[in-house]
């Protein structure tokens, strides 16, 4: 049986007193799957961990077969795997060619025409093509979110670790995103961290929702949506019992919690669940503490 | 994980790199500064060469050779500066996610300060020949002395890069730089002609010696920018023997040359 492109198996971290990852078992194949969860909740401790920037304190992880605690065995899983970090460093006074050019190299890629032709692809892959000669100084912002995913799809990562891609682009940028990720076509496992649930619902054939270092939830979007099925409902005023309500454009107010007797239930959706999971989490964490 | 990605760099990531950067170093605003240099002190010379009778590389190259140390300690401030690059920019953590490691890309630098000392070389045997047209051709010694202010861009590129791995700030090297310039350890000032051509290097034996003190003293820290990342027994071994070849020349150089003058002040 193939091994899992990702394994964790009982990992943990903790910064000082503060526990990042708590006991995080999970497995992802190849296609993209979601990680969401509030601020805090160890999303880009996990992203870090797998991308092979930090050691876990326990736990083992295992990526693409090969166990990251051996030197020798880090070096060949990161030949085929592409990080984008949530704050992607640039080299302000390269070209957006040679900035991606330099991760080539130290992706190994050896031989220069085709290390060119690779940067070239990448580039033309997130549409940079046209500034590929520009200054990476006088890109802007949404353009250096797109450089910084260019040097992580460079040479067909097995592995794509991308830690909140969409933060920072515009609509239009975003469909795009989508479109490339989903379509990749040597089909790479793919961790995808975001905030964005709509990315999820967009791309992500599996979604793991992680809260206070924990995985709270595991399962396909639509799953993670039904789990607040008839927990959603809209009053004209606010209801102080519900874990967490807000006002919509029609004056009325939409409610996720225990819904009281009578209530008018609305259809469900990811960004209810993922809210209400969040917010009892939230709650659960309050009461405890 | 976060520690040595891999056990010594990769060689073909380290000549790629040299590529990248020397190109990089060559279209430096410090290392162009350092042109600068070179070009007022060779314009001084060679226009005494043309208005002045009795012109001699001894007594009138020295404005020459100003120029080009110029330039290596602009080529230290440009070698430091990349250095320091990633941790300006804030690269660290995606290129930790890379197979080649910091040795790979130390390796890189450091090959790359080749690229300005092959311009020093072409720019000093340019100014060698014009000279040599007005009938001032150089004898061997001079022609070591000349050859050695190659050896001091790389040995000072390789001082910047080293400076960067072990004493990461921005302010080391330029201090460094403005020192050489005004604290004279000793009496005189020779503790730094030490490593430049002027050093009584008198006979062709004596400039090779100064030469091979030089070219050690780069390659040795080479060997400790390296050291850094990587502690591997082929490292460890050649910092000895670059050690060995830094430690002989002094002491002849100590002995036959300038005793207890040339290199301690």
């Amino acid at each position: 049986m193939e091994p899992w492109p990702i394994e964790l198996t009982e990992v943990s971290k903790r910064y000082g007193g503060v526990r990042a990852l708590d006991h995080v078992t999970l497995s992802a194949g190849p296609g993209i799957t979601g990680l969401l969860g509030p601020n805090g909740a160890g999303k880009t401790t996990l992203m870090r961990i797998v991308a092979t920037v930090l050691a876990p304190d326990e736990g083992s992880v295992r990526l693409l077969g090969h166990d990251l605690a051996r030197a020798h065995e880090r070096v060949e899983v990161r030949r085929r795997l592409g990080y984008m970090p949530q704050e992607p460093g640039f080299y302000q006074q390269f070209t957006a060619f040679e900035f991606v050019d330099y991760v080539a190299i130290l992706k190994e890629m050896k031989d220069r025409s085709a290390r060119h032709d690779a940067v070239r692809r990448a580039l033309g892959a997130v549409g940079l093509e046209d500034v590929a000669h520009r200054k990476v100084k006088g890109l802007s912002g949404g353009m250096r979110r797109r450089l910084a995913l260019a040097q992580a799809l460079l040479g067909d990562a097995d592995v794509l670790m991308l830690d909140e891609p969409t933060a920072g682009l515009d609509p239009e940028q975003r469909l795009r995103f989508r479109e490339l990720v989903s379509q990749l076509p040597h089909r790479p496992a793919v961790l995808l961290s975001t905030h964005q649930t709509e990315d999820i619902t967009a791309v992500c054939e599996r979604v793991i929702v992680l809260a206070g270092g924990r995985i709270r939830f595991d399962g396909s979007p639509a799953a993670l949506a039904e789990t607040a099925t008839g927990r959603v409902w809209v009053e004209q005023d606010r209801n102080e019992q519900a874990v967490l309500s807000w006002r919509m454009s029609d004056g009325r107010h939409r409610h996720i919690g225990d819904p009281p007797a009578g209530a008018t239930i609305a259809e469900a959706n990811i960004d209810d669940a993922y809210l209400l999971m969040a917010g009892v989490t939230a709650q659960t964490q309050g009461a405890a503490a | 994980m976060s520690g040595p990605l891999r056990p010594s760099p990769a060689p073909g990531a380290v000549a790629a790199l040299a590529r990248v950067e020397g190109h990089k170093l060559l279209v430096h605003p410090y290392f162009l500064a350092g042109i600068a240099f070179v070009g007022i002190g060779s314009a001084i010379f060679l226009r005494a060469t043309l208005t002045q009778p009795l012109v001699s590389w001894d007594d009138d190259g020295w404005t020459v050779a100003v120029g080009f140390w110029m330039l290596a300690m602009m080529t230290m401030v440009g070698a430091n500066h990349a250095a320091l690059r990633d941790r300006r920019e804030h690269t660290e953590e995606q290129h930790t996610s890379l197979p080649a490691g910091p040795a790979t890309k130390i390796g890189g630098l450091l090959t790359a300060t080749l690229w300005p000392a092959a311009v020093t070389g072409v720019l000093i045997a340019a100014i060698a020949g014009f000279a040599s047209t007005r009938g001032m051709s150089l004898s061997a010694v001079q022609v070591v002395h000349l050859a050695e202010l190659t050896g001091i861009v790389v040995l000072l590129g390789a001082f910047g890069v080293a400076v960067a791995v072990w004493l990461p700030n921005p302010f080391v090297v330029p201090l460094v730089a403005i020192a050489m310039f005004v604290v004279h350890p000793g009496e005189q000032s020779r503790a730094w002609h030490a490593i430049t051509p002027f050093a009584d290097m008198v006979t062709v034996e004596l400039a090779v010696w100064h030469l091979a003190y030089v070219v050690g003293l780069a390659a040795l820290f080479g060997v400790g920018a390296i050291a850094r990342s990587t502690r591997t027994r082929p490292v460890l071994i050649a910092g000895v023997i670059v050690a060995g070849i830094v430690g002989v020349a002094a002491a002849v150089l100590l002995a036959r040359a300038c005793p207890g003058a040339c290199l301690i002040g």
